[in-house]
């Protein structure tokens, strides 16, 4: 245990070698960073969603119209994570709350990087929506009729799905601009 | 195939519409370079969409699984394109970067709007005279 | 190290994290293109209309990749955080 405990020293000992804004923006970077990674989860939900209304169109040529309305409106569902990451990106870009923080320095650095890690949450809701709109599109193709009710649902069951990238989105914007953690310092 | 043909007129038309309001907003409300970034992204955008509605028609002629590695290829090579407009729209002083995101997203929203209002023209009707 | 090098270093590493993003976008239009050529397969005669629907579901399925390369090349390129430094 050693080593580690030495390694983790030597870390922070080379991090004080410099500013403290410089240690904050160079945080910022790497947390923009990792912010970005959730746009996986909208990518392959999408294109799920894409695949299964293309092979409902074929199994019901005459539904096209339903089929294509029902899967762009569950891909702009699933598009969402991947906003809220983008504009937590640009946030820490372009308007960063806690530059000039003149707390610890390491601890605003960690609260910067922890913004951008928890924004990594938004893969999960981006598949899952996207799964749901594939689903839903599927079976509009087979029973137009019950376009409206099966709209419905899926929204629903997606509305549901999100939570979990809101609570992300909450925490992130609770550590850029209302950090709890100052005041203990 | 002509429905494809049709609907990539239609969404051209409908970006260049939403483009000359954003571009007029932006004239009025900002300055040039963010209407030059609007264009620029829209543009890209429009390019795009044409090189990815041609790798698809290829791609369906295929087997199943070459054509998903097919456009997987296509796409990598859609977003090294992607990189070189953005690069040079970075590099260029005249061209505003969050406004050739908004540009690139026009399409998107073209896309769905169209489908969720239900704006495709309609066929014109034949009428038929009933012989009795 | 000088300061600045720190952040541009932190900034190089952010931006291969924010590419990371491009690859779901990829396996998304692959398996969208992968169904549209088993439908076709099946029903040659409808394929207009299943390019079509796919054209569509792509053309959504791409952008958020785009934007993790966007950010990417903010950070490269363009990089706000350099001039917050003096």
């Amino acid at each position: 245990m050693d080593e580690i405990g030495n390694i983790i020293i030597f870390l922070f000992d080379w991090l004080d070698g410099f500013s403290p804004r410089a240690v904050i923006l160079a945080a910022t970077a790497i947390s923009a960073g990792f912010a970005m990674i959730a746009g996986i989860g909208p990518g392959i939900g999408q294109g799920f969603a894409a695949g299964k209304g293309a092979e409902a169109v074929g199994d019901n040529q005459e539904n096209s119209g339903n089929v294509t309305l029902v899967m762009l409106l569950g891909s702009a569902v699933a598009e969402t994570s991947g906003i809220f990451s983008l504009v937590v990106a640009l946030i820490l870009l372009y308007a960063n709350p806690l530059v000039g923080n003149e707390a610890a320095a390491i601890v605003v650095a960690a609260s910067v990087l922890g913004a951008g890690l928890a924004m990594i949450a938004g893969i999960g809701p981006g598949i899952g929506q996207g799964f749901a709109a594939g689903k839903g599109a599927e079976r509009v193709g087979q029973r137009p009729e019950y376009q409206n009710v099966v709209v419905k649902v899926m929204l629903l069951g997606q509305a549901v799905g999100q939570t979990t990238g809101i609570y992300a989105l909450v925490i992130a914007l609770i550590l850029l601009f209302a950090n709890p953690l100052f005041a203990l310092l | 195939m002509k429905e494809v043909k049709e609907t990539k007129i239609l969404v051209l038309k409908g970006v260049a519409l939403l483009n000359i309001v954003l571009i007029l907003l932006m004239l009025i409300f900002f300055d040039l370079r963010s209407a030059y970034g609007i264009f620029i992204g829209s543009l890209i955008g429009v390019i795009n969409f044409h090189l990815l509605s041609l790798s698809l028609q290829k791609a369906v002629k295929l087997e199943p699984t070459k054509a998903g590695f097919y456009a997987f290829i296509q796409y990598i090579i859609r977003y090294i394109l992607w990189f070189l407009v953005f690069y040079i729209a970075l590099k260029r002083p005249d061209v505003n970067i969050l406004t050739t995101i908004v540009g690139m997203l026009s399409v998107k929203v073209v896309i769905l709007v169209i489908n969720v209002f239900n704006l495709y023209p309609l066929k014109r009707k034949f009428s038929r005279k009933e012989v009795s | 190290m000088s300061d600045q090098a720190l952040v541009l270093a932190a900034s190089a590493i952010g931006a291969g994290l924010a590419m990371i993003a491009g690859i779901g976008a990829g396996i998304g239009q692959g398996f969208a293109a992968g169904k549209g050529a088993e439908a076709v397969g099946k029903q040659p005669e409808a394929q207009g209309d299943i390019v079509r629907v796919m054209l569509l579901g792509a053309a959504v399925a791409e952008t958020t990749g785009i934007y993790g390369l966007v950010i990417a090349l903010i950070l490269l390129f363009a990089n706000p955080l350099i001039g917050l430094l003096g």
